[in-house]
């Protein structure tokens, strides 16, 4: 089946697979060829694509969804960056300074929840890179 | 009569603005080019987006506070785009202007009581609308320099939650869109409240089916989707992904246009200054030629006067 990944920068991978596994909101889940229809959201997370080729791409997501239907899966993410793309010492500094700005935010909740979401996006990154 | 070295100077000085003025003009044809190619990666996205929300409006149980509009809408906002240096043509005062009208025609009363509220992207748009003593609350400088998807979740997240707030009724963009290197469409677009309606598009109309998405020729109802949360969450979350990518396609778009008028811009500036030289070689040539002309003159007559 066919696999889109889009990003609003451009599109991230365009190709057959076999399978595609996400980081849904309710829980990660894997589509293969004849899943029903699906609109699904996507948390931040891995998601991986097996290839029809065989090769499994790994890719650090930040949100968003996807839709499946007719054995075409179209992710629309916020953010797909390929494993091998992350640098990882970029993103440990970034830890850093998010780790710090969160502490500003303790009585802010509408900032606290930014600030977490950032530094939950940058955590996902580095895990992904380990891949 | 214009000295020689006068002239020389002057001609030595339009040759420097003019190789200035070409190289802002293919400085501007690259940035056009790279604005283009941005445009054109986020439309798969967009059209996307735009098909699964509409197939979510569609059902007529979904309900969301960014569809809320109100009767007599009292609070407004309004964005507007133009940039941070000039020499563009008339890509900043055309859209000001045109800015400046909707506010008479729809506005007045809001004005007066100091409902309506301005924030402006670009040191041009500060500059004018400042000093006209509009209503401007905020002001971007520099904003297109870097320009980031994720800085449009910094701008649009906190209005789009001032609008659920009820702190404003209304929210409208106004930039210039890119049509071609001569020509720029004046936009004002209104993005909160969001139009329930399934013929809404965000990506502008003469962009054709860049995307080669069959997606329009599918008849959307046909396929009986699952839903993961329930439809209302999903669309808590694409709507202002919407409105998001609303704001950064005309903030893309308001780019590619202003390097365009600029590449215009400085196109006919490097042509006139052409121009000038053409003119200025001819007056240099012929003061050239008069100044030997007395001096030859001044020779015979003083021969002349000496074989007397």
């Amino acid at each position: 089946m066919k696999a889109h990944i889009l990003t609003p920068v451009g599109p991230v991978f365009d190709g057959e697979v076999e399978g595609v596994q996400m980081p849904g909101v309710n829980g990660g889940f894997e589509v293969l060829k004849g899943h029903a229809p699906l609109v699904s959201l996507l948390d931040i997370g891995k998601l991986v694509v097996k290839t029809a080729d065989h090769e499994q791409l790994v890719f650090a997501v930040s949100g968003g969804f996807t839709e499946i239907s007719e054995d075409v899966v179209t992710i629309l993410a916020e953010e797909a960056i390929p494993s091998d793309k992350i640098d990882r010492e970029a993103e440990e500094r970034q830890r850093e300074e998010a780790e710090a700005e969160l502490a500003k935010h303790l009585l802010d909740t509408e900032g606290h929840k930014a600030a977490e979401i950032e530094l939950k996006k940058i955590k996902n990154r580095i895990k992904v890179s380990r891949n | 009569m214009a000295n020689l070295r006068d002239i020389r100077d002057r001609i030595s000085s339009v040759k420097n603005t003019q190789q200035i003025t070409r190289a802002m003009k293919m400085v501007a044809a690259a940035r056009l080019r790279k604005a283009q190619d941005r445009m054109n990666d986020a439309r798969p996205y967009t059209h996307k987006l735009d098909e699964i929300i509409a197939r979510l409006t569609r059902r007529t149980e979904v309900d969301n506070p960014l569809f809320k509009s109100a009767e007599k809408p009292k609070n407004i906002l309004l964005l507007v785009m133009g940039s941070d240096r000039g020499l563009c043509g008339g890509f900043n005062t055309n859209l000001f202007r045109v800015v400046e009208k909707k506010i008479y025609e729809d506005f007045t009363e809001h004005l007066e009581h100091e409902t309506l509220s301005m924030i402006c992207f670009g040191k041009k748009t500060h500059d004018y609308f400042r000093a006209r003593k509009y209503p401007v609350i905020d002001h971007k400088i520099g904003f297109f320099d870097h320009l980031k998807y994720e800085h449009v979740h910094e701008v649009m997240n906190r209005i789009i939650a001032q609008f659920k707030e009820d702190s404003w009724d209304e929210v409208y963009l106004a930039y210039n869109e890119f049509k071609s290197v001569i020509a720029q469409n004046r936009k004002i677009v209104k993005i909160l409240p969001v139009s329930p309606d399934t013929e809404k598009k965000t990506v502008p109309s003469h962009a054709g089916e860049a995307s080669g998405n069959n997606a329009a020729k599918k008849d959307l109802s046909d396929i009986d989707y699952l839903y993961e949360p329930k439809p209302d969450t999903i669309l808590e979350y694409l709507l202002p992904l919407h409105i998001n990518i609303q704001f950064w396609q005309a903030a893309l778009e308001s780019f590619a246009a202003e390097q365009g008028a600029r590449m215009t811009a400085m196109d006919s500036a490097t042509e006139n200054a052409g121009d000038i030289i053409s003119d200025l070689q001819l007056k240099y040539n012929q003061a050239r030629q008069a100044a030997i002309t007395t001096e030859i003159s001044e020779i015979v007559s003083g021969a002349e006067a000496l074989s007397e």
